[in-house]
This record gives C-alpha cells, sequence and structure tokens, in this order.
C-alpha cells in the first residue's frame, strides 16, 4: 500500500447554486450585451462539444447537439433563477439533449446504410509536424491505449456512460452530477461504481490474448 | 467488514467522495487486504486513463455556426416583443404563401395569355345604321325594320311589343290594358306585317321589349325602346 492511495482528503464541496461571476453573465446575456455571448461561448463551447461527443461517439451529432443546446441557452437564459450553477444548468441541457439525439438516432438513423466509408478525420497540425518530446513508440502505445479506452466507454451501457463521463471526462462532483441527471447522490455513487466496473470489464475483455487455435478433446470412435 | 460492502465503496474512495469515518473504514480495511488494494490500484488507474483521454477539438465551422447563432439571438433578443412578434408571423405567412406563390403566378400568367389570344377574335356587331339608333358598344335597342302596309283605324294606341333574338314578335299587351279584344286583334293583325331587329349584347342578339306607338293620323308608326328616356322616330 502506498501512500498515493490513502493519502485522500475528503473531495471539494459541491458548489451550492450560481456564483456571482454566473449572475453577472446571465444579467449580461438578458441585457443582450454582445460581449456576455462571447463569454458564454468561449467558457461552454469546447466543453459542451466534448461532452456531448463522449455521449454520442458521433462527431455531426453531437455538433448538432451542441447548437441546439446553446439555442435552448440563449433562448431559455431569462428563465434562469441562479438556484444551480451555470455549469450544471448548461450539463444538464446537454445531457437531455444527448438523450434526445440518440433516441432519434434510434427511431431513424439506424436503418440508414452509408455508400462510402466515413473518410478518416484530418489530422491536425499538431499530429502533422514533428513532435521531439515523445518517442514514436511512446506516441503509438499511447494513441492505442487512447482507442482502447474511447471503444471501451463508447460500448458500455450509456446510462452508466454519462456518469463516468460527467465525473471523469466533464469533471464534475457526485452532487453536480446528481443535480445534472436529476438523481440521488445514492444512485449517482452506485452508477458510478458499476460503469467503471464496465469499463474495466470491457477493457479487460479487449486485452485478453485471443487463441489462435484451439484444442478441443474429442472421444476415440 | 467484508471485501464485498468494501468493494461498493472503492468508486466513491478514489473519487474521494466520502465521508471521513467511511474513508477510515474503508482505508482500515485495505491496509490488510490485498485484494481489494489491487482492486483499487486498478480503479485508480483506470481513473487515471479516462480523465487522460485528450479534448476533441471542436470543429472551427460549429464554433462559426455558435457565433452566427449567437449573433442572431442577440439581434433578436434587442428587438423588442412586438418587432419579434411581427417577424415570426412575417415569416409564417411567408412559408405558407410560398408553395402557393408560384401555382398562383402561372394561373395568372396563362390566363393573361390565353385573353390575349382569344381578344383579336372577339367581334362586336354595329347597329345598323339605318335604326338610327345611338351606337352602343354593349347594348342596342330592337328596331322596327319594316312597318305594316296598311293602316290601323283607330284612336292612338301604345303597344308593348317582346321581340326574341330572331326578330319575331313573342307577346304584345297594351299597357294601359283598356283596349278591346276586337282592336288587340287587329293590332295583331297589323303587327303580323311587321319585322324587327332584335337588341344586341355584345354583338349577340337577345330577347327584349319594344314600345310600338300606333298613330291613326298619316298612317305612321312610332317605335319607342323599352324606356322612356330613348326613343326614335321610323
Amino acid at each position: 500500500m502506498t501512500g498515493s492511495i490513502l493519502d485522500l482528503n475528503t473531495e471539494r464541496p459541491a458548489e451550492p447554486g450560481s456564483t456571482g461571476e454566473d449572475l453577472d453573465l446571465v444579467r449580461a446575456l438578458q441585457q443582450g450585451s454582445e460581449g456576455a455571448y462571447e463569454t458564454l461561448l468561449s467558457r461552454f463551447q469546447q466543453p459542451v462539444y466534448n461532452l456531448a461527443l463522449r455521449l454520442l461517439n458521433d462527431t455531426s451529432d453531437a455538433a448538432d447537439v451542441v447548437q441546439e443546446v446553446f439555442l435552448k441557452v440563449f433562448r431559455n437564459v431569462g428563465h434562469f433563477r441562479g438556484q444551480s450553477s451555470l455549469k450544471t444548468w448548461i450539463y444538464r441541457i446537454t445531457v437531455n439533449e444527448a438523450h434526445n439525439q440518440r433516441r432519434w438516432f434510434f427511431r431513424h438513423r439506424q436503418r440508414e446504410v452509408g455508400l462510402e466509408e466515413e473518410p478518416e478525420e484530418a489530422p491536425s497540425m499538431a499530429q502533422v509536424l514533428p513532435d521531439g518530446s515523445p518517442s514514436p513508440f511512446d506516441y503509438v502505445f499511447g494513441r492505442e491505449q487512447e482507442n482502447l479506452i474511447e471503444q471501451a466507454l463508447a460500448k458500455i451501457n450509456p446510462t452508466f456512460r454519462e456518469v463516468v463521463v460527467l465525473r471523469d471526462i466533464a469533471d464534475l462532483s457526485y452532487d453536480e452530477i446528481a443535480e445534472v441527471l436529476q438523481l440521488s447522490l445514492g444512485t449517482v455513487k452506485s452508477r458510478i461504481l458499476r460503469g467503471r466496473e464496465a469499463l474495466r470489464q470491457e477493457l479487460a475483455d479487449r486485452l485478453e490474448p485471443q487463441p489462435a487455435m484451439r484444442w478441443m478433446p474429442k472421444t476415440a470412435e | 467488514m467484508s471485501c464485498r460492502n468494501i468493494q461498493n465503496s472503492l468508486s466513491a474512495f478514489v473519487d474521494r467522495a466520502l465521508s471521513r469515518s467511511e474513508w477510515e473504514r474503508v482505508a482500515q480495511h485495505l491496509a490488510v487486504c490485498r485484494e481489494c488494494t489491487a482492486r483499487t490500484r486498478e480503479l485508480e488507474d483506470l481513473r487515471s486513463l479516462t480523465r487522460a483521454l485528450p479534448q476533441k477539438a471542436m470543429p472551427s465551422q460549429l464554433a462559426s455556426q455558435l457565433q452566427v447563432l449567437a449573433s442572431h439571438e442577440r439581434a433578436r433578443r434587442s428587438m423588442g416583443l412586438w418587432a419579434m412578434w411581427t417577424q415570426s408571423m412575417r415569416l409564417m405567412v411567408n412559408n405558407l404563401m410560398r408553395p402557393i406563390a408560384i401555382p398562383f403566378a402561372g394561373g395568372v400568367s396563362a390566363a393573361l395569355v390565353l385573353f390575349s389570344m382569344l381578344t383579336p377574335t372577339l367581334t362586336i356587331r354595329a347597329a345598323d345604321a339605318r335604326t338610327d339608333l345611338p351606337f352602343h358598344w354593349l347594348y342596342t335597342e330592337g328596331t322596327m325594320i319594316d312597318t305594316p302596309p296598311f293602316s290601323f283605324g283607330g284612336d292612338e294606341v301604345e303597344i308593348l311589343l317582346t321581340i326574341d333574338e330572331n326578330g319575331q314578335i313573342t307577346d304584345y299587351s297594351c299597357p294601359d290594358g283598356k283596349l278591346s279584344r276586337q282592336v288587340m286583334d287587329k293590332i295583331g293583325n297589323s303587327l303580323l306585317f311587321s319585322s324587327f331587329e332584335p337588341p344586341t349584347v355584345f354583338g349577340r342578339p337577345f330577347t327584349g321589349k319594344v314600345r310600338v306607338t300606333f298613330k291613326t293620323a298619316g298612317d305612321h308608326i312610332v317605335v319607342r325602346p323599352d324606356k322612356e328616356s330613348e326613343s326614335a322616330g321610323g
């Protein structure tokens, strides 16, 4: 047992409601200030996109969800009363929109069959330009590891995936997750536990080497 | 405390989401249980790996779309309720009218082309010069062409004639209603030898009424249309 496991403090307390900064931003949005719209987008567009992408595993669906989320935020900002933080309010809208998108997918697009294979996403400049820090082996190993985690995450039940994503990728506290998903704290704890267990199991299945040939016992005739 | 109970709390333990007493209980167990410690390490590694997943960069096109969305919403908010309502109503009406705009325009154009093609074929028959009636574009009165060859014996009498589109008398009557049966028969005999030009509308003959006054003096007949304001002698 090393100190890293046991040397833990209890988690930071969740913010009970909106901060003054949030309320100022909301007030400025209600007054139609151009700077407020810019601030809101710069603060939340990337996290909302990431959350939607991790929940849906599809870039175009995630982009649709992000647009819907910000449309709802802009239209309903007048109804925001500051009882929760702006972040949890926006994340709640994102999770709901992702649910709707997933429901729509199962109703409509599941039956669609593409004529061509999806083109690979163009590599970013950071990936193209030579970078001295990690060795090619480390890079490939790191990428492989990321792919495995992403595939395993995409494979687990969406109910468990959303709590794991909110906890580990969006970095929300248990209380904030409970607020976003409108669940009790006990349910959130239980779902995170089961989600991580499912993720661990999925990864274990993927990493387990498959035998090339199996010897089957056979009775003599 | 069994390992099973502890393992239910390990995820929250890794997340530092346990109360002080719960945390101490788990920590005491982990100090003596290698299996649960290994499980805790696995969970922590898994958590680290998941947290280390890189953030996917948002497509630049989406960022531009969000900017456009924000500017539209800001403009919409600054418009005011009335302007917003009128704009949405205008949009709704436009959307409603758009599907019928092309059929409507097509119908009007086709009607105009058809009308312009048919107009040269429309002919309006001019009134006969002999009748000496005023020329009307839309309507001409009935006129008498031939008078009876003999005179009518008696006082001045006014008769109302009904003339069909062929210029034939279909009925006659005395507006005063004071004439005897014998006089009406005589008038009927006289009218047998008369011929009429029927009234016309847009050059086409139609049934109409003509007032005729029979005079004994000079053996002439006055034909007057069924309007008090217009009359002509023949």
